[in-house]
Formats: structure tokens, sequence, C-alpha cells
């Protein structure tokens, strides 16, 4: 069955009714209580009875109002504008000058009422509050700490719908120039407009006079070593201009103008797209990065002329020019990779040594090389981007990796949760039932004074977790609000680290008064630890007072290092409060740079981790690894291999991985396995003397390296393929065209891959087949930067000795979007904000602070709060109920409590006039008091003729048969004498001195004699 | 060793009886961002957040009616501030300039009339009336100077005790000399040490000066992380110290990081305690607690990590610090005796 439609609630008033149908009941019982109120109060007199009706009627709607759930309405009375300030590179400076005038003149002058609030957000690549929404904001204080090279401007609208006050009739402005980079503000409006806020517009209008920006630096994807490659520079100028155009390869200047002493060459631009041409031979193989400038001719005055956006003159491109593989080597020190780089050249495998420092810092150049080998190389020599890099170039790119051990590699190198972990086939962490020492690290975290201190203190903890394998101990403590110094993990085993995670979430990076407290809590857990290395960081500015000398002492008694990280400290009192604490321990002392402090830190406490890390080498009497799975490629031949002196300890990972060599308790000494398009081997032992001294002198030493190399490294293939990229919008179409050795077009190939985008994601693509030879495929490659294409081939062809082969290969191909889309638009978008303005009942101002009424209350809903009344009605209807009774029932004679009131206050001092009035009014009473008699004289008489009936119907109740009738209930209205009226008892009452059931008979008729006596007895008093 | 008994009953806090809230968080006047220096010139309030702003507010409505912004800050902000009247209606600003180790000495003209907002913010500093210390251990240097103590009498300023902490916690003491000041003595060290031979802090954060009695005044300061409240002469000699490092606590008599310290002028004093959230009544001769009020949270009557306490008439200002907000309220039997105005008081 359907429940009943409810009746939307109603207001009355300040009361709103959530359930107004109960009020119905006010009609239907008043018109009840009134027509039932004629008769039962009709013995009262006019005043009182209307009293009683009034308040019957009173205690009605009241109760009828309790049910219908009221609620007390309260209604907001101020407007809130929070304001979103466009703080992107797009707009330029004066204009942004404007803007800050603005918001300042509209806060002194604007607010309808004083405490009408003012909140103020800047956006750009992200969204900051820089003013909560309040009465005493008055102006925009720019403290932008984010990326100012992208707007996107519905983040800023989410981030102020989520800080606009909810007692408060609230708007928003958008003052911006309407170019979003990111996001949709058509979509969040909507979601404003939900919420029945209007969002007002400021659209900043500008239109650049004079500007040239770099559109394009078109270079073929692919070429051959040597050939002449032609660059193709797209300019575009919105008037004729001059300038200097510059080339780099691969960030060393071409000398484009042999005449000139300068290395660019002077250019001319009309107005419009200009396309300059300029060819440059390829030298090396590899990728080979052109870079494009255009720099603006320069007054005399100093000022530049015909371009006012400078960051939108550069373009870049990247070739890759095919020759013979190479694979890169980094290795810190010359000894631990000597010998394996030996034996790949007498392999004749190419190979380009280097260190972590001197990596290609891009993708696209690591892409160049067709196998990566680290060698003994611990994280914390790679930026998080160089780890993910060399994770997508594996995965996306199909190039090879080789991770040869040492003391500073695998987990004891920190790559314990790494993003190139999840790319070996090993896990770093050792198993669980591996019985081994432990570390225990224990964190002390006071403050991080830099732009995102608080999320980069929590990354950096969370970094620390990461690094530790799961067995180590690890222990968070600060300074607490509510408990002062405390853990916020206590030193504990990390397991997976979610908890250890949970509790950093919940850091409140508390004002530190003193270290002691809580150097001291640390080194009570860490001394009790179940721990072999047991270490300390600290993390601060350095300002808490410092710990005592005796203290430290302890410290070094129990062996425990601590290292200080000092970060925006405020003195050298400071540095030396820190450097003192890491000296005396033992530890190390960091000084960070506030700049670069995002990317020092974390890499610091990974490198600090790795301290506790020790424990996860083995080393000890040498020992001949088993061999696993002699079958695998890369151990074609090799049966037996020298002994080991020592390995870093790990574990077997689920999947495709194939453990090849295994050491003491089944440890994973090699292994290998395909990662993505890439292949990846692990060598947990070193490559050199120090764990290995015997496998230098084996015979087949090169042959081993030689076949893990090979297996690893990304075939070239040799058909001939010349790849052609062009961008059209956020997308990119790749051609092919592809020949075989003999010149032939290679038809019916596969050609699957993915493309790396500079954000660390990949997508696959595939190509088909649109002609003979020919191939195209589209991929998305919306992001700024440089976008890695790598695909596979397999094609069916025919040798020239008539046999059917698969021809395989590989081909590369970077697509570069060269500078952010926040400063390739030339004019604003203000038909954008228009629509938004449109959308959500907001206006368009005008941007004269006089005229624009931000805080107008035109559209604006106020909002109400509501509180429920119905327990203060319902006790308000008995206190009624209760009056209504009273009035009924108590006869309130206010002359007499006037009167005697008076006498009370007055006793005994009555004046001569007085005298008399009582007098006149005493005789008055006596006459009253006669009239009365004479009454209550006829009520005797009239008593005793119906005693005489009373007693006979007395009789008959107990002689008459049960069903015989009772007698008539008007006898017993007379008797009781509140109602005069003979038919006014209602029916089956029993009237007050009427005989009870049960009671004797005669008890009833001695009582009326009794009173027939006594009216006798009066009369005769008077 | 003369240091006071102190009973160790658990404490009970209550929430504070919020009269009204002066300022929020934000950068606007009349707004803070951690606010973590105050004082009452018996007109207005003097409050220095780590903005690095000065802001004299008005005690009633909490209107900005004058400031400046330190013009050195980036190296930190200064946490502690004394005012006292000076020549012609204009306030002397006693400012220790934490993070570059000196004292600057300010004289604030009146507020104009009717003129509150940034509108009453100065172009740049006031007049500066001295400055002196500098970086150093030795004597008249400073490291993190935190408070200064004004001694007057009728004839104007006697000296100065100025405390620092950062490895030099000391209190040193200088006197008028010309229109400047001079080094005159320095007491204290380093330390922990309950011992009246040596007299050793850990980070002195507020001082005051005791003149309730006819007697010699004495030295009130505020041992900020040795959890205590020490009494001295003015030639910084110990008389007692209440609560030690051990005692760290709530109980009643007990302190945390006591940060904030107001001569109450009856004998007692008003302590805010950092580390426990709240402002603890003790009575400076027995050290007994006298009542707790505030506790740890955000919600109206609660604190976190107040810096500073003071009081005007009946009515006790606390600086919620972390809650960016000044708490008014009336406490117990508190009522400052003190003539604000005036050289003869208590005042911090």
């Amino acid at each position: 069955m359907q429940a009943p439609a409810i009746i939307a609630s109603i207001t009355v008033g300040p009361v709103q009714f959530d359930r107004p149908v109960w009020l119905l009941l006010i009609p239907i019982l008043g018109v009840l209580a009134w027509w039932m109120g004629r008769r039962s109060l009709a013995g009262l007199g006019p005043v009182t009875r209307w009293v009683a009706l009034v308040a019957r009627l009173v205690v009605i709607c009241l109760i009828a109002g309790a049910m219908a759930e009221p609620q007390r309405r309260t209604e907001a009375q101020d407007v809130s504008v929070t304001v979103i300030v466009d703080a992107s590179e797009s707009i330029p400076a004066s204009v942004q000058k404007d803007i800050d005038r603005y918001v300042e003149e509209v806060a002194a002058s604007g607010r309808e009422r004083p405490t009408d609030r003012l909140g103020l957000l800047t956006i750009a690549k992200d969204s900051f509050v820089q003013s909560l929404p309040s009465d005493k904001t008055d102006r925009l204080e720019r403290q932008h700490v984010g990326a100012l090279d992208g707007t996107n401007l519905a983040a800023g609208v989410r981030l102020a719908m989520a800080v606009v006050p909810p007692d408060a009739a609230n708007r928003l402005l958008i003052i911006s120039d309407g170019n979003e980079t990111s996001g949709s503000v058509v979509q969040t409006a909507e979601a404003a407009r939900a919420q029945g806020i209007p969002i007002d517009v400021l659209p900043l209008k500008y239109n650049y006079q004079s500007e040239v920006l770099v559109d394009r630096l078109i270079a073929p994807s692919t070429a051959r070593m040597g050939e002449n490659v032609a660059l193709r520079v797209v300019l575009q100028a919105t008037a004729p201009t001059r300038g200097l155009l510059s080339i780099l390869m691969n960030g060393q200047p071409v000398d484009l103008d042999p005449d000139s002493p300068a290395l660019g060459t002077a250019v001319e631009l009309k107005a419009g797209p200009n396309v300059l041409s300029v060819p440059i031979r390829t030298r090396e193989a590899g990728a080979q990065k052109f870079e494009a400038f255009f720099e603006p001719e320069i007054g005399s005055g100093g000022q530049v002329i015909g371009d006012a956006v400078l960051q939108n003159n550069r373009a870049e491109s990247i070739t890759f020019v095919s020759g013979e593989g190479k694979v890169l080597v980094i290795r810190e020190v010359a000894e631990d990779a000597a010998q394996l780089v030996e034996a790949l050249t007498e392999a004749r495998i190419a190979t380009d040594v280097r260190t972590a420092e001197q990596m290609p810092a891009t993708l696209p150049e690591l892409a160049s090389f067709d196998a990566i080998v680290l060698v003994n190389e611990p994280v914390d020599l790679f930026s998080l981007q160089q780890q993910e890099d060399l994770k997508q170039y594996v995965n996306d790119i199909g190039g090879g990796l080789v991770m040869v051990g040492g003391p500073r590699s695998f987990g004891a190198g920190g790559w314990i949760g790494s993003p190139l972990e999840d790319a070996l086939p090993i896990r770093l962490d050792p198993p669980q039932k591996r019985q081994m020492p432990r570390g225990a690290l224990a964190l002390c975290i006071h403050s991080v004074e830099i732009p995102e201190g608080v999320y980069l203190g929590k990354k950096i903890c969370e970094s620390a977790v990461n690094a530790l394998s799961r067995l180590d101990l690890i222990g968070i403590n600060e300074f607490r609000m509510a408990t002062g110094v405390d853990w916020v993990y206590p030193l504990s085993e990390v397991g997976d680290g979610t908890a250890a995670k949970r509790a950093i979430q919940n850091l409140e990076f508390g004002d530190m008064p003193d270290f002691s407290p809580s150097l001291e809590l640390a080194l009570k857990s860490l001394v009790a630890a179940p721990a072999g290395q047991k270490h300390m960081i600290v993390i601060s500015d350095g300002d808490p007072s410092p710990p005592s000398t005796q203290l430290l002492q302890k410290f070094v008694n129990a062996k425990i290092t601590i290292s200080a990280v000092a970060c925006a400290t405020h003195s050298f009192s400071d540095q030396q409060t820190m450097q003192r604490m890491a000296q005396y321990t033992g530890g190390r002392y960091y000084s960070v740079d506030p700049q670069n402090a995002g990317v020092q830190i974390p890499q610091i406490f990974i490198k600090e981790a790795q301290t506790v890390k020790r424990s996860l080498i083995w080393e000890g009497t040498p020992f001949t690894p088993s061999i696993a799975a002699a079958g695998s490629e890369p151990m074609r031949g090799i049966t037996t291999v020298p002994p080991v002196a020592g390995y870093v300890v790990s574990a077997d990972r689920e999947g495709l991985s194939q453990v090849t060599l295994r050491g003491k308790e089944n440890d994973p000494i090699l292994a290998q396995w395909q990662f993505g398009l890439g292949r990846v081997v692990t060598y947990t032992s070193d490559g050199a003397t120090r764990w290995n001294p015997q496998w230098v002198q084996w015979p087949a030493y090169r042959q081993f390296w030689e076949q893990h190399l090979r297996w690893v490294m990304r075939p070239s293939g040799s058909a001939n393929i010349r790849l052609t990229t062009e961008t059209r919008g956020d997308e990119t179409i790749v051609s092919v065209e592809a020949l075989d050795p003999q010149g032939e077009r290679l038809n019916f190939a596969r050609f699957q891959g993915r493309v790396a985008a500079p954000d660390g994601s990949g997508q696959d693509i595939t190509l088909r087949q649109v002609g003979p030879g020919r191939y195209e495929g589209r991929v998305r490659t919306a992001a700024a930067g440089s976008h890695v294409l790598s695909m596979r081939y397999a094609a069916p062809t025919t040798s020239p000795d008539g046999a059917s082969q698969v021809l395989e290969g590989t081909v590369q191909a970077a697509i570069s979007k060269p500078f952010a889309d926040e400063f390739r638009s030339m004019q604003d978008n203000s038909a954008l904000l228009r629509q938004v303005a449109e959308l959500t009942k907001g206006r368009v101002m005008t941007g004269d602070a006089r005229a624009d009424k931000l805080w107008a209350r035109e559209n604006l809903t106020m909002p109400v709060a509501t509180r429920p009344i119905w327990m203060a009605a319902a006790l308000t209807a008995i206190g009624l109920f209760v009056l209504d009774v009273g009035v009924r029932r108590v006869r309130i004679d206010i002359p007499a409590m006037i009167r005697r009131g008076r006498s009370l206050l007055q006793p005994g001092k009555v004046k001569a006039g007085e005298q008399m009035a009582g007098l006149q009014a005493a005789r008055e009473k006596a006459r009253k008091k006669m009239a009365e008699k004479a009454e209550a004289s006829r009520r005797v008489e009239e008593a005793s003729s119906t005693y005489e009936q009373v007693k006979a119907a007395a009789s008959a109740k107990f002689e008459a048969p049960r069903d015989a009738p009772r007698f008539p209930t008007k006898d017993a209205g007379v008797l009781g004498g509140a109602s005069a009226r003979p038919d006014s008892p209602a029916p089956g009452t029993q009237a007050p001195g009427a005989a009870q059931p049960g009671q004797p008979p005669g008890e009833g008729m001695s009582r009326l004699l009794k009173a027939k006596k006594k009216a006798r007895e009066e009369m005769k008093d008077e | 060793m003369p240091t006071a008994c102190m009973p160790s009953a658990p404490a009970e806090t209550k929430p504070l009886s919020v009269s009204r809230v002066l300022g929020e968080v934000g950068s606007s006047p009349g707004q803070f961002m951690y606010p973590r220096a105050m004082d009452h010139d018996g007109h207005f309030l003097w409050v220095i957040d780590k903005s690095a702003r000065v802001q004299r507010l008005d005690p009633a409505t909490g209107k900005c009616v004058g400031g400046w912004i330190m013009p050195e800050y980036l190296l930190g902000k200064p946490t502690g501030v004394t005012v006292k009247p000076g020549a012609d209606g204009d306030a002397l600003v006693y400012v220790p300039d934490t993070h570059y180790h000196r004292v600057v000495v300010y004289s604030m003209p009146a507020p104009r009339e009717g003129v509150t907002g940034r509108d009453s913010f100065l172009p740049a500093q006031p007049p500066v009336v001295a400055t002196f210390g500098e970086y150093g251990e030795g004597p008249g240097q400073f490291i993190y100077p935190t408070d200064v103590a004004v001694l007057e009498d009728v004839t104007g300023v006697q000296r100065l005790y100025v405390s620092e902490y950062g490895g030099n916690d000391r209190i040193s003491v200088w006197e008028p000399d010309g229109s400047g000041y001079r080094f005159s003595f320095s007491f204290g060290h380093f330390g922990a040490s309950a011992s009246p031979d040596q007299v050793e802090f850990n980070r002195p954060q507020s001082i005051s000066i005791d003149r309730r009695s006819s007697d010699e005044p004495q030295l009130v300061i505020a041992d900020a992380c040795n959890h205590r409240i020490g009494r001295f002469t003015l030639d910084g000699e110990l008389i007692a110290w209440i609560g030690s490092p051990e005692s760290v606590g709530d109980a009643p008599g007990h302190f945390k990081y006591p940060y904030g310290l107001m001569l109450v002028g009856d004998g007692t004093a008003l302590v805010a305690e950092f580390g426990n959230n709240r402002i603890q009544r003790i009575d400076l001769e027995t050290g007994r607690g006298m009542g707790s009020y505030g506790g740890a949270g955000r919600l109206p009557g609660q604190l976190v990590n107040p810096w500073a306490v003071t009081v005007a008439g009946a009515e006790v200002f606390v600086l919620d610090s972390q809650n960016n907000r000044i708490v008014v309220t009336e406490l117990p039997g508190v009522r400052a005796s003190m003539n604000l105005a005036g050289a003869v008081g208590v005042h911090r």
C-alpha cells in the first residue's frame, strides 16, 4: 500500500511546521470543544466561561501545533562573497595589480552590512585559500605557493564551495580571463547551481597587441646517422616584428649563421603563422633533443619589443637517430662495474658508463638505450621522477634493465617501496619466515616550515616507512596538542605499512618547546627494541631548547645514532643545536635548502632509512648457489656457477618471475621476468670481487653477462621504418612507413606499443594498415612535456633465399608538447565566464568597484536555522490545561483578595471614611446573605420532598429485579446541586451524594437529613 | 632547598566561561596567524603573531586600532611584548625581537579617533626609542630573547630584565644609560638544577615583577621547559621554585611548559600553560594550585597551546595561540588590583 502523500512544510511567522497535516485538528477539535463547552460550561459566569473556552481552544492549538512538528526559524542576515582570483601566468602583471586594487576597494565600501563577509582564493594549477570568509577581510594578500603555469577554475570553485559559511547567504565571484587549462568550470557550476550559490564573474579582458609564440618545432621522429634533418619552427606573431631564433641540439647551441658572431639567426616575422626551416646534420645515435628559442628585440630603454609573454618562446622536439644498440651502465665506483663492462665490451656490446648524477634527465633520452644496468646503486641517488622514468622505460618503452647487487643495492640500498621495485622480478622485502636481525628507526617530527610543509612532512614519513622492510621497527613521535610529546605511531613492526601510514595522517606538527622529551621517549623505546641497528632521525627548524649532554651520552652508550635534518633554521644557533645532536651520537647532519626541500628531504629520509637496512645483507663462508632453472634462455649452456660470499636478502615474487639461482634458505640470487614491454634481470650478489672473488676468473663470466644482457636488450630489428607524428589538439596521429631489408613494402605487420606520458602514465597504441607498407594510429597527448612512443613490430616476410620468416623489431619516437596551454592563449575567454554566470543566475561585474554591488541580496535565499519547539508547545498546553480545570473548579474573588491584601499591609490603620465604607459593605453583605438564605430555605423544601422520593427509590433498588431501571438521573442532578438544569448530567454519570452501589441505603439518607437539619438551623440563626 | 610543597591530586580543569572572543585566523587587521605575544597597557591589547605584525586592539571589540609590521622578519618573529605608558599618551612598546637577538623599544603614538583596520596601520615601524643586543653568548648579547620586564619607580625606568634561551638560557639585566640601555649583569645558565647556588633555566619564557608588598620587589620567572616558576630577588638570587622538571604534569601546582605569566596583584598569579592547554591560578607563596581553566580543544572555553595571559579589571584575556583567538573571560576572585596606567604595579 502506498504511503499517503505528505503535505510540504508551511511557515507561519517565525514558526515552520514540518507536518502541517496535524494542524487540521485545530478547526475540528475547536468546533467540538465549543459545542461541548456550550453545555458543560453553562453553569459558569460569562467571563469564566469565556476564559475556560479560550483556554481549551489554545490547548487544542498547542497540542495540534506540537504534533505538527513546529520549528523556530532564524533567518541569516549576512551575505558572504568568496572571490576566486585567477593568479595564473596568463594574466598580465598589470592586470593582476588591477585585481588587487578592485578587491581592496570593494572590501572597503561594498558591504551592505558591517558583518557581511569576504573570502579570497587564488587559483592557478592548484587553488589556495588566502582568507576564509570574514567580516575583517579587507584585501587580497597573495601567498600563492603553487605552480602558476595552468588554470583550473573548476578546482577553485570546488574549494570555494567547501569554505563558504553555512550561516550566511553565499555568492562566488570569479575574476579570471576564462582560459582554463584543466577541469571544467561549467560542470562544477552545475553543483553551485544545485546548492543555490550564484557565481558572479568579472571577465578580465586583454588582447596582446604584440605577441610572439613558438608554436612548435617539427623534427622527424626518426632519422639515420649522418642524415640531414630539416627542422621546421612554427612561430605565431600578432604583429610584424623582429628577433633572434636559436636552436640547441642536446643542450649545445647550433651556429645557424656562421657570418654573425651570434649563434642564432635574425628573423623577421609577419603577422600570423611563420614557418622557418633549419637543416641540421645528425652526428650521433640515440635520442637527439632539439630546442628552438625566439628572443624578441630589445629597445634602447631595455624594454621588450613585440612580445608580451616570454614563457611561450620555446619549443622542443626529439628525433631518434638509429644506430647500434647501446647499454647504459650506472655505477658510482669504477671498480664495482669494471669487470662487467670489460666483459660486455669483449662481447661487442657498446656501453656508456656513467654515474647516477650523469644519468639522462628525461625519458626520451633514456629511451635511446637498449638496456640499462645499475651496479650497486642506492636509491637515494635517484630522484623519484628518475625512479618512475626507469619503471616506464621498462614497462612502456620496452627497454631492458639489469640490477646488479652490492652492499648499497636492493633492500640494503633503500629500494624497498621505490616505484622501480614493482618492475623487479623479486620482492626486496625479506620473507616473513626469514630469521634475521632487524633495524629500528625512530622519527621525531617537529617542523617543516616551507610551503606545503605539512603535506611534505607526511610524505617524508611515508617514504621512510616505505624504505623499511616489514620486519623492521618504526616509531614516529611529535609534540601533540593534547598530550605533549607522544608517539603518533609507537615503535613497532612496519608490517605492510598501512597502520603506520594511517598514523602519519594524524600528525599535528606541533610547536615543540624542547627536544629532550622527544629524545627521551625515543631512547626508552629504542633501548628496549629487539633490533640490531637502531637509529633516530630528527627533523626540525632547530629552535626547540637543545637536549642536555647527559641525554645525548645515553644515546651513545646505547649505540643509537641520531641524524638531524635542519629545515628552515632561524639562526646559526639552531644549526648548532642540530649539528651537535648528530655529531655527538655519530649520525649525519643535513641542512635543507627550503627552495629545494620538496626533493631533498624525502631523499634524505630514504638514505637515512638505509642505516637500519644493513641487516638485509648476508655475508659468510662462500657457497655455490644452486641453479634453479637451467633451461632459461639467458642461462643457456651454464650448468654451474662459482661460489659467492655475500648477497642482499630478498624474496620470491608471485607471478611470472623465474628464479634461476638460489642462495641460503632459498633466497633468490638471480631472477628474471618480462615486465610490460621490457625485460628485467636481478642479481643480488655483486659484479665485482667483494662477494664474487672467483667469478671474475670464471671462464663463463663473459658468457653469463652477455647472455643476460642480450636477453634484456630491446631488439632493434632490421626493417626500415620511418615514423612521423602529427599533433592535432590533444591527439597525435602516428604514421609509419615500413620497408623490409630488401626495400619492399612491409605488409601485414603488427605494430603494438605504448606511449609513456610525462606524468608517468602509459597507454596502449595499435597501428592499423592504411595502405601498402603504411600504418596509422592515434594517441592522446594532452599533457605538456615529452611523450615517448615505443612499438614492437612483427611482420611476415620472405628472405632473399625465398624462405618465410618473421621480421621483428622495435621503433621509438618522441612527441613534444613544448609549453603549457596557459601560455598559448593570446586573448581572454570571457564567453566561458558569462556562461557560468548565466547557468548559476550570477551577474557579470563591470570591474567598477563602486558600481558592482558584490553583497547585493538579489537572487539569494537567506539560509535559515531551525530549532524544534514541539516540547515547549506541549508543556505550555499542559500548563493551560491545568488552568482550564482551575478556572472551572476554583472561584477567584479578586476584590476579596485585594481587601485581604490591604488589610495585611495596613493592620489597624483604618481611616474614618474607610470605616463608613466598611459598614456599608457589611450591610450589603448581610442583605445578600438574607437573599441567599431564602434561596436555601426553598432548596430545603425541595430537598425534603425529594427525600421521600429517594427513600422510595432506595428501597426499590434493593427490591426491584436486576433488569429494572435505576432511579432517574435527573433527580441525581438536583441532588448534586452543581447544575440546576434537570437534563445536564451525562448519561451513566452518578450524581454526588447519591447512594453508591454497595453503600448501605441508610447512609445516603442520613446525609440528606443532615443537610436539611443544617439548613433549618441556618434559618433560625437569621 | 626552598621548594614549595606540591599537592599531586589530579587536576580538574574547567572550561573557560567565555565572555567574548577576539580575533580569528587570517592576515587582515584584527585577525591572527598564530599569535604568540600579548600584553595589555590599561587601555588596549597588544598582540604579535607569526606574520610579524604588532597589532593594537580595542579589547571591547577586537578591532585593530594601530600597528605595524616588524621591519625584519624572514629569520623569525618576536615571541614577547611588554607595553608601558610613555610620555604624551604614547605607549612604550618593548619588543624582544627573538630571532634577531635584540630588544627594540618603540614609542607608539596614541590611536587616532575613529581610525581602525588597515588605515590605522603605520606605513613603517614607529619611532625607535632604543635598541640593544646582538647575537652571541657574551655579556650584552642574546640568543633568542623572549620577554622584557620593566622595573620602574616614580623617577622612571630603573632596570630592564630580559629572558633568553637557545642554549644561552639566562636573564640579562639592563639599566638606562642616556637615551639607551647599558648591560649591567646577568644570571642563570642552561640546565635543570634546582640549587640556589646554581641558577639554571631551560627556556625562561616570561618574566614579571612582583611589587605587591612593601618588601623588596621580586622577580617571577616562568622557566618553561623545566616546567617550573621561580621567584628571585631583583639581583637574581633564588627565593623558591614552584614545580620542577620531574613533577611535570597536570596536577594542581604542577606545570607543563608554563609560557605566560600574569601577576594578579594579590599574591597569586595566572599561568598560561602551553603544554597543559590551560590557565592555572597559583599562590606564589605556597605554590598551591587554585584552579585550572581551559583544556585541550577547539571548542569555546577550550585552548590549544596558550602563550600568554593578561588581566584588565575583572577581565582575563587568554591568548589561545593555536586557535588564533583571544578568549575573554572572568575567573573567580581574579581582579587586577594594579594600576595598569601608572608606574606602580605588577605589570609584565
